[in-house]
């Protein structure tokens, strides 16, 4: 089996002519057609287009064109981002024979950076319905062990990059749905802050709280994905147009001098907390205080102020997205994800507009306490992946998510891997920044990265 | 945080249900109801009380430009 490859480590190898972009491609084909039998991380692999596209990059780069720290690195994407002439299922039967016209503009994006797309990701059904087995695609599984939840709902963004099948993906984040598949699955995984990455082109969930972002196996990479996907965009309402800072030279050093906040009222009372996870969390707080940082407890309101804004928006945008054919065609839809959705309809447009005031006044509250410190912190989730069998049908609708704040108040938020239970399953801490600050969060992780041994335990496939 | 909601009755669940869904069968409904009363403990959290200037959360807004 082929090496695996960091996205920094194979830039600076294709940068010398150390390896090549076909080279990249074909040992990522190999991991597909060796391992994706089992992890069913892809819906859709692509490895005659994705050899072409090698072949060209390759080629590009003996003429001295290299479009930049991407140009031949192979990724792949959840399966909601439209690609022109590639389906686009959305994981679903109602939307098995899409074939989009265009590409999402953070697909345009990251090709004309240079990027290889090896296929299309598996995902929760519309990025809500998960790990369901009456969809027309199995459900990804953990490369950490198989018979173990991804996380979700990019759960093909989380398997593909911790076993090798792609150097980096896109996910999408709507209540955690980058930051839990990358807790569970071992990696790094960045939800931007609201605007700051372009959804055009992306299939809704919610579209207050939807964002796009990168998955990949360090901050590092995590920064030169952003790099690219970053920025104003006419096509999507949302992104603000604010200048795109270098995020790979915000990386280094120590973190002297800077505040990080502890939300501990969020998970330590909760009886649902893994013993693991907790002595995992605060290891990493002292691992960040040995780095130079200030650790200090912050006060919020309770998670379940967060967890009711958020579920109240997200179910009433989220049905009125699907409402047509959930009343149409709900047969066609999976069972956890009908169940899901459709008490949307029952949301009161009172109900709606009482979560949306909540919202603002909890964003003041996270501004507030971001004014007093760079970053906070709690775990990514209070568990380490359970058995997929195991996942509850009605999810976050049954109890409150760690990963739901940041998505409320438009924070970006940085899940990295800070450990592994005696099981060898890999557990997340979640550090949240300040608005649009997402170079210091990247800063943060990257540090903790290159403090800690976790970057050097791979899954064993 | 303080509310004066109440949650919706069952007789208000199946109304609004039978609304929404006229098609849906039983066991569906009973499905949907299931899922419906652990929104219903979220709904019901939501302040009812807030003052007159709290006002909703915007994505509008003016882009924000470098100076």
């Amino acid at each position: 089996m082929s090496r695996h490859w960091t996205i920094a480590e194979a830039s600076g190898a294709l940068a010398k002519g150390e390896v090549s972009p076909v080279e990249l491609v074909d040992g990522c084909l190999q991991r597909i057609e060796a391992l994706d039998g089992t992890l069913h991380s892809y819906v859709l692999a692509l490895p005659e287009a994705a050899r072409a596209a090698a072949r060209q990059a390759e080629q590009a780069l003996r003429r001295g064109e290299r479009k930049g720290p991407l140009h031949g690195i192979p990724i792949a994407l959840k399966d909601i981002y439209e690609t022109a002439g590639i389906r686009t299922t959305g994981h679903s039967r109602i939307r098995l024979d899409h074939v989009p016209a265009a590409d999402a503009t953070t697909t345009r994006k990251l090709a004309e950076a240079g990027t290889i797309l090896l296929g299309k990701l598996a995902t929760h059904e519309f990025a809500m319905g998960g790990p369901s087995f009456d969809l027309p695609f199995p459900p990804a599984r953990n490369p950490w062990n198989p018979a173990c939840f991804t996380g979700g709902s990019s759960s093909g963004s989380g398997a593909a990059v911790a076993a090798g099948l792609a150097l980096g993906t896109l996910g999408s984040d709507t209540g955690g749905s980058i930051r839990q598949p990358s807790a569970f699955c071992g990696l790094a995984g960045i939800k931007p802050s609201y605007g700051r990455v372009s959804r055009a082109g992306v299939f809704p969930l919610s579209f207050t709280l939807d964002h796009c972002g990168p998955m990949a196996w360090t901050a590092r990479d995590c920064a030169l994905l952003l790099q690219a996907i970053a920025g104003a965009d006419p096509a999507d309402p949302a992104a603000v147009d604010r200048p795109v800072p270098d995020y790979v030279a915000a990386l280094g050093g120590d973190l002297r001098g800077m505040r990080i906040g502890v939300v501990r009222g969020f998970y330590e009372a909760d009886p649902m907390l893994h013993p693991e996870v907790r002595s995992a969390f605060d290891a990493s707080l002292k691992t960040l205080g040995d780095l130079g940082a200030a650790v200090e407890e912050v006060r919020l309101s309770p998670l379940e102020d967060y967890h009711a804004a958020c579920t109240v928006i997200l179910l009433a945008e989220a049905f009125a997205i699907h409402e047509e054919t959930l009343k149409s065609r709900w047969r066609d839809y999976g069972a956890y994800f009908r169940r899901r959705v459709m008490p949307g309809a029952l949301i009161s447009a009172s109900d709606y507009v009482q979560a949306t005031r909540l919202r603002r006044r909890l964003a003041l509250e996270m501004d507030a306490a971001l004014a007093e410190h760079a970053v906070l912190a709690f775990p990514t989730s209070l568990i380490p992946p359970p058995p997929i069998e195991e996942v509850p049908g009605l999810a976050f609708l049954e109890r409150a998510s760690l990963t739901t704040p940041a998505n409320v108040s438009g924070h970006p938020a940085l899940s990295v891997c800070c450990g592994f239970t005696a099981a060898g399953l890999p557990i997340g801490l979640q550090l949240i920044g300040r608005r649009f600050d997402e170079a210091t969060l990247l800063k943060v992780g990257d540090a903790y990265e290159r403090a800690t041994p976790w970057r050097e335990r791979r899954p064993q496939l | 945080m303080t509310t004066s909601y109440e949650p919706q009755s069952r007789a208000s669940f199946a109304a609004l249900a039978a609304r929404a869904f006229p098609d849906l069968p039983p066991e569906e409904l009973a499905e949907l109801e299931r899922a419906w009363n652990h929104v219903a403990r979220w709904v019901a959290r939501l302040p009812r009380d807030l003052p007159m200037a709290a006002e909703p959360a915007h994505i509008f807004k003016a882009p924000e430009r470098a100076p």
